[in-house]
Parts: structure tokens; C-alpha cells; sequence
């Protein structure tokens, strides 16, 4: 099979001094300059690898699944790909048409109504007028917006608002597509057509390389991995391999987590998970006994104040199955909460059903109007599920699977 | 595999040939950003598309009443209903000049979250911002020819030298604007040194006072200023003079050369313009 994507050598250094610095006024850059100038020249600069030595082939009508944390260089990649910004280094190529979908909705105006942000956001997709024109009520179909395509989309719902802006991006037909955790927002329906459409991109011959730090995403579905690693590719190959080395990189730690900013995962400017506790881990790491109730305390900083605030905990397997998820207003005790700016701790206790094994511990809060928002989450820590029981009987080996499974037997009668 | 082979590198750099090429292969996105920014640009306004209207003319009345009154003799400026011409015939396309420079200006700025996201020439974002200005103009301009013919100062040769004057003065301000798009991507410091520079402009220009007020060791700031050409001539048809075709020619020149200077100044930055808008 001939390739898509063909990468050599790929790098990208950032001015560290320079460019990532928010205000950037003339006269700053004149004096780091002469800062610059007085350390040494231009040897002074401080660069930030973002990427280096990338070497990579994507195969036509192959789904590559580029993972790891956040800063590991992911986004970066695909922005190079896109041809948003250039490598500092090294060469790419890629054969045909090339669409990057980093975000849902790109260029979307508010002012505008559904029917002209069909026709803006196709174009700037890539898309011609003529294949917008082709498309557009196979794109209002499935977004099921028709009775509102006159209405400026300032006064859609945001779940309505998602769907068209999806609807015209699950129509653009290029040779390779570019996919950055797109799939994070939204709902699960949503989530589930998003994957269903690249199944079909990639069935038809085209090449698909997503972005994502969830494994169960990259599991479901891509035939090949990559894990990109502070700038660096560290393994190419099978989904299951690169997703074990993934969860590899942060092994079962301490009982308490102090939460860095390369971990955050969602809006940085909504919230910031600050700490993860487990109250009763076993000897202070974050493992409890087989059948013992797992007690979490969650540290949580608000940016500025919500209503209708669901936090939830879900367990995934190292190989990012999902077991489940919980919320706090699930049982109906407690009401969704309104929260202000600040921080609060939230404490609860997870009955443990779960097999011995190594899981993933994924907490988020998520807001609950008109649809589900996902305010922020902390993804990967992990949670080991010893082997024995506190005191009592030790998991049978017979018994396999991911929870305990229970049943009554009655006794056999011969018939 | 007849798919075309794009290869990019951090040498990658775009010939003009290629640039031409290229930008030509995104007409259509270069259509709707101009389509874009007219359909926002008057929603929600009570008056619309009037306001393109609007602005020369209380501008006009405004400079006839009070520079015509207190100056009128001393800076030769015709009087009654000239005067409104004599305006008009300047504000229309000097505000074409200086909104499509000054939006071109912060374009880049404005439409970061874009260009952060995908990917197409660059040169679309301020060369669609200019050429929507082109409406504005078109809307005042026929105002402006209709005023002219019912006071009897009309002439066919508006017809022809419309389209010239009009490329001539979008050609000065496509280089200017580029100029000035890149420069502020990197140094906000643009933003606020825009206004200033265009009220400059808009003093040395010939449009509250005629050419011929500008003494001649000063003139050279004329040759050097494509508007002066293009104000000038239009005046010089509403008043039935000759026609400064070597100032034109000099002003032709003047534009070129800062299109030419804007594109390659434009093209060098771009690159790197993402990595610190």
C-alpha cells in the first residue's frame, strides 16, 4: 500500500523568550534583544523544542492515532500538518487533498444565519460552492436544523449550533483529514456519530490521522498508534502496544496527586483539577484491596462561577475500556450544583466491584444546560485493585472479567 | 495515484508564480471572506447599508459648512454646490482608502482564531477586508456621480476613469495594508500608530484643500501620495480642468512599488505570523 503522509525528520522549535509571551510590544522584543545580545547572541535565545526528529508514514486509508499528555507535542504536529505553521525542520508530504478539522465550527459567525455559515464554513473547510450546493441538504438533514436555517446562529442552542457545525464538516470529502479532539466535546450520541463518520472516511480509501490522550478514542478507532513524548516519538505501532506504553508513563503513583497543568485536560480558563486524594489508599499509593470501597477527595478550582454542575468519576482499563461513570446527582440526593469562582473539595466514596487489575481514573466536572459541557477533566490516574482482600477471601482465579461477577446456584436435578 | 504530491519543508517558500497560483485556486474562500465581512458588517443596524452613505455626506456638510465658511477663500475652495463636490469627490474614495487600510491593518489580528486553525494564503485575510471596502465606495460613488449630474458638473469621462483611479488607490492601499497586517501581528504598538498615520495622511492629502494650495517645495509629498492623483483628478474633472496625468503616472508608480514591497514584506512574515499573533 503506498503512503498519504510521509514525515522526515520533522521538528519545531519554539522562541521561548520571544514568542510565547502574551504582550509583545515593540519595545519588549528591542529589549530581548539586547538582553539576547548581552548573554551571547543569538545563542541566547531560548528555543523550546516542541517537536523533534519526527519520522512517520501514514498509509492510505489507514486511522492514525496520535496520542500522548497535553504539551507532548500532538497539537503541534497536526498544526504542521495542516500547514497552519511551518517545521523549523525536516520535510513532509502528503499526496492529494488535505482538510484539517481542529476544531468544530471554525469560522462560524454569529451574525450569520445556518444557511450562510453552511456556505463559510464549507468554503474555508475547502470545500467548493458547488460541492456545498451539492451537499447542503445532506448536511441540514443530518444536522436537523431545517425549520432554522433562516435564524442567525447566535440564537441556536448549542447543541443545535454543534450539530450543523459538525453536519458540514462530516461532509468534506478529501484524501486525508486531520482530526484534533474534536471528539472531546459534545455529547455521547454525538461522540458516537463523530466516530461512525471516520469509520466511513477511512473505509473509502481515505487517510485519517487523529489527535487524542483518550485511549478508549484511539482504541475504537485506530488500526495504528503513535506516542508522542516531550517532543518526541517514542512508539509506533500497534493501538494496544502504544497504549500500554502510554499508561507506562505515569505507573500507579501516590495516594496523592498534585495535578500539573500539562495534565488538565478541557478549558483551562473554566476550571483546574488541583489534587486527587485517595483517602484510603494502601500504603500511601493509590491502590486499594480487592472488594475495598474507594474513597477519592477532589480538589477543584473554578475560574469563575457555574450553574447546573454535574462532577463525575469514571473507570476505565489500562487498555481504555470503559467500566463506568458516576455523577453526583445520579442516586437524586444531591441536586446539580451551582458553584462560584474558587476552589471546593469534593469527597466520595466509589463502591468497588472492580476485578485485581491496573484502571484508569478519569474525574471531570461537566455543566448540565441545554446539553452536556464538559467543563474539564484530569484523565490516566492510575488505580491499582490489589490482588487480595483486606481481610477474607482472595479473588478466585476461575472467576475472570472485569467486575466481580455474583450468582445463586440451586442444586441440579437429573431430568 | 494521479493525486498531486505537496511537499513542505522549513525552506518552503512560495514563488510568485506559485503565490498567484495559489491564491487563485482559493477564489472561492476569497469570495465568501468578502461576502462575510458586508453581510456582518450593517447587521444589526437600524439604517444598514445607508450608514456607506451616511458617513461621506455628514462628513461633507460638516467641512462645507465649517473649513468652507471660516477658509473657503483663503484655501480656494469653490463655493454652493461645488463645495459639496468638491468634498464629496474626495471623502468617498479617501474613506474607501482609510477604512480598507486601517480594517486591513488589525485583519490578521481579528481573524487569529481562524488562522490558528486552518490553513489557506494569507494574503486572503486583508486582500478580502480592501475589497470589501470596494462596496462601500461603489455606494457612495453613485451617489456622488448622481449629485453630479443633477447639478450639471457630470461628465462621461467619470465612466472611464473610475475603474483606473479606483485600481490605482486599491493597489496603494493593498501594499500599505499588508505592511501594516504583518506588522501588527507581531507589534500590537501598529494598532494605536494606525489611526495617527491616517489622520496624517488625511491633512497631507489634498481633500480639505486643493493641489495647487500645497507650495511647490512641498509638492513632492503629493508625487509621493497616490491619493493626491486620485482626489486631483477627480476634482479636475468636476471642474473641467486638465487632467495631472503626470502626477498620475507618478502616483502609478508610487503604488506599484508598495504593492510589490507590501506582498514580498507580507509573504517573508507570514510564516512565522502564527507562531505570534
Amino acid at each position: 500500500m503506498s503512503w498519504s503522509i510521509q514525515i522526515e525528520n520533522l521538528g519545531k522549535a519554539y522562541n521561548a523568550g520571544a514568542s510565547r509571551r502574551l504582550s509583545n510590544s515593540f519595545a519588549e522584543s528591542m529589549m530581548q534583544g539586547v538582553r539576547s545580545a548581552l548573554r551571547g547572541g543569538i545563542d541566547g535565545w531560548e528555543s523550546f523544542w516542541a517537536l523533534k526528529d519526527i519520522s512517520l508514514e501514514v498509509a492510505e486509508g489507514e486511522i492514525l492515532g496520535i496520542m500522548g499528555r497535553n504539551g507532548a507535542g500532538k497539537s503541534t504536529l497536526l498544526k504542521i500538518l495542516s500547514r497552519i505553521t511551518l517545521p523549523t525542520e525536516g520535510i513532509f508530504r502528503y499526496r492529494g487533498r488535505l482538510a484539517s478539522l481542529l476544531e468544530i465550527g471554525t469560522g462560524f459567525h454569529g451574525q450569520l444565519t445556518g444557511r450562510e455559515n453552511v456556505f463559510l464554513n464549507g468554503s474555508i473547510l475547502g470545500l467548493t460552492r458547488a460541492e456545498i450546493r451539492g451537499k447542503f441538504d445532506e448536511i441540514v438533514a443530518f444536522a436537523g436544523v431545517e425549520s432554522f436555517l433562516d435564524t442567525p446562529v447566535k440564537y441556536y442552542s448549542s447543541g443545535m449550533y454543534m450539530r450543523l457545525a459538525f453536519a458540514v464538516a462530516a461532509h468534506l470529502e478529501t484524501d486525508i483529514l486531520l482530526v484534533d479532539e474534536v471528539l472531546a466535546v459534545g455529547d455521547a450520541e454525538f461522540h458516537r456519530k463523530c466516530l461512525g463518520r471516520m469509520d466511513e472516511v477511512s473505509r473509502s480509501g481515505r487517510s485519517v490521522v487523529v489527535v487524542s490522550h483518550s485511549s478508549s478514542t484511539i482504541k475504537s478507532l485506530c488500526s495504528r498508534a503513535v506516542l508522542l513524548d516531550q517532543g518526541k516519538l517514542t512508539k509506533v505501532g500497534d493501538v494496544d502496544a502504544v497504549i500500554g506504553e502510554y499508561m507506562n508513563v505515569n505507573k500507579v503513583g501516590r495516594c496523592e496527586r498534585e495535578i500539573d497543568e500539562s495534565e488538565q485536560m478541557g478549558g483551562r480558563e473554566r476550571m483546574r483539577i488541583k489534587r486527587v486524594r485517595l483517602l484510603n489508599g494502601f500504603k500511601e499509593r493509590f491502590s486499594v484491596f480487592w472488594k475495598q470501597d474507594i474513597q477519592i477527595a477532589v480538589e477543584i478550582e473554578f475560574m469563575q462561577s457555574f450553574n447546573e454542575v454535574a462532577v463525575g468519576c469514571g473507570i476505565r482499563t489500562v487498555e481504555g475500556l470503559h467500566v463506568f461513570t458516576v455523577h453526583h446527582d445520579d442516586g437524586g440526593d444531591h441536586p446539580l450544583w451551582n458553584v462560584e469562582a474558587g476552589r471546593y473539595l469534593f469527597r466520595f466514596t466509589l463502591r468497588n466491584n472492580l476485578r485485581p487489575g491496573t484502571y484508569q481514573v478519569h474525574i471531570g466536572a461537566d455543566q448540565q444546560h441545554l446539553m452536556i459541557k464538559h467543563l474539564g477533566a484530569v484523565e490516566n490516574i492510575l488505580l491499582e485493585v490489589m490482588d487480595h482482600a483486606q481481610d477474607g477471601p482472595t479473588p478466585l482465579a476461575s472467576q475472570t472479567g472485569l467486575v466481580n461477577g455474583s450468582s445463586i446456584w440451586e442444586k441440579p436435578q437429573r431430568i | 495515484m494521479s493525486q498531486v504530491i505537496t511537499e513542505i519543508s522549513s525552506r518552503s517558500r512560495t514563488s510568485p508564480g506559485e503565490l498567484l497560483k495559489e491564491t487563485w485556486a482559493y477564489r472561492e474562500l476569497f469570495g465568501t471572506f468578502v461576502e462575510r465581512d458586508l453581510r456582518v458588517r450593517y447587521r444589526q443596524t437600524f439604517l444598514g447599508i445607508a450608514w456607506v452613505l451616511l458617513y461621506p455626506l455628514l462628513f461633507s456638510g460638516i467641512f462645507s459648512v465649517v473649513f468652507g465658511k471660516l477658509f473657503g477663500d483663503v484655501a480656494a475652495i469653490p463655493k454652493g454646490n461645488d463645495r459639496i463636490l468638491f468634498f464629496l469627490a474626495a471623502l468617498v474614495p479617501w474613506q474607501c482608502f482609510s477604512g480598507g487600510i486601517s480594517n486591513a491593518a488589525t485583519s490578521l489580528e481579528a481573524n487569529s482564531g481562524l488562522l490558528g486553525k486552518i490553513y489557506f494564503p494569507r494574503i486572503l485575510v486583508p486582500a478580502s477586508v480592501l475589497c470589501s471596502t470596494v462596496i462601500d465606495f461603489a455606494v457612495g460613488w453613485i451617489f456622488f456621480n448622481v449629485a453630479a449630474m443633477g447639478w450639471g458638473y457630470w461628465t462621461w469621462k467619470f465612466i472611464i476613469f473610475t475603474p483606473v483611479l479606483l485600481m490605482l488607490q486599491l493597489v496603494a492601499a493593498l501594499g500599505a495594508g499588508l505592511v501594516l497586517a504583518a506588522l501588527n501581528a507581531q507589534y500590537r504598538d501598529t494598532r494605536y500608530v494606525v489611526p495617527f498615520l491616517i489622520q496624517m495622511g488625511f491633512f497631507v492629502t489634498p481633500i480639505l484643500y486643493p493641489l495647487k494650495m500645497i507650495p511647490s517645495r512641498w509638492l513632492w509629498a503629493a508625487w509621493i501620495n497616490p491619493m493626491a492623483g486620485v482626489i486631483e483628478t477627480y476634482r479636475a474633472l468636476l471642474a473641467g480642468t486638465y487632467i495631472p496625468y503626470k502626477l498620475l503616472a507618478m502616483n502609478t508608480g508610487v503604488a506599484v512599488a508598495l504593492a510589490i514591497f507590501g506582498v514580498c514584506f507580507f509573504q517573508r512574515r507570514v510564516q512565522r505570523i502564527i507562531d505570534i499573533l
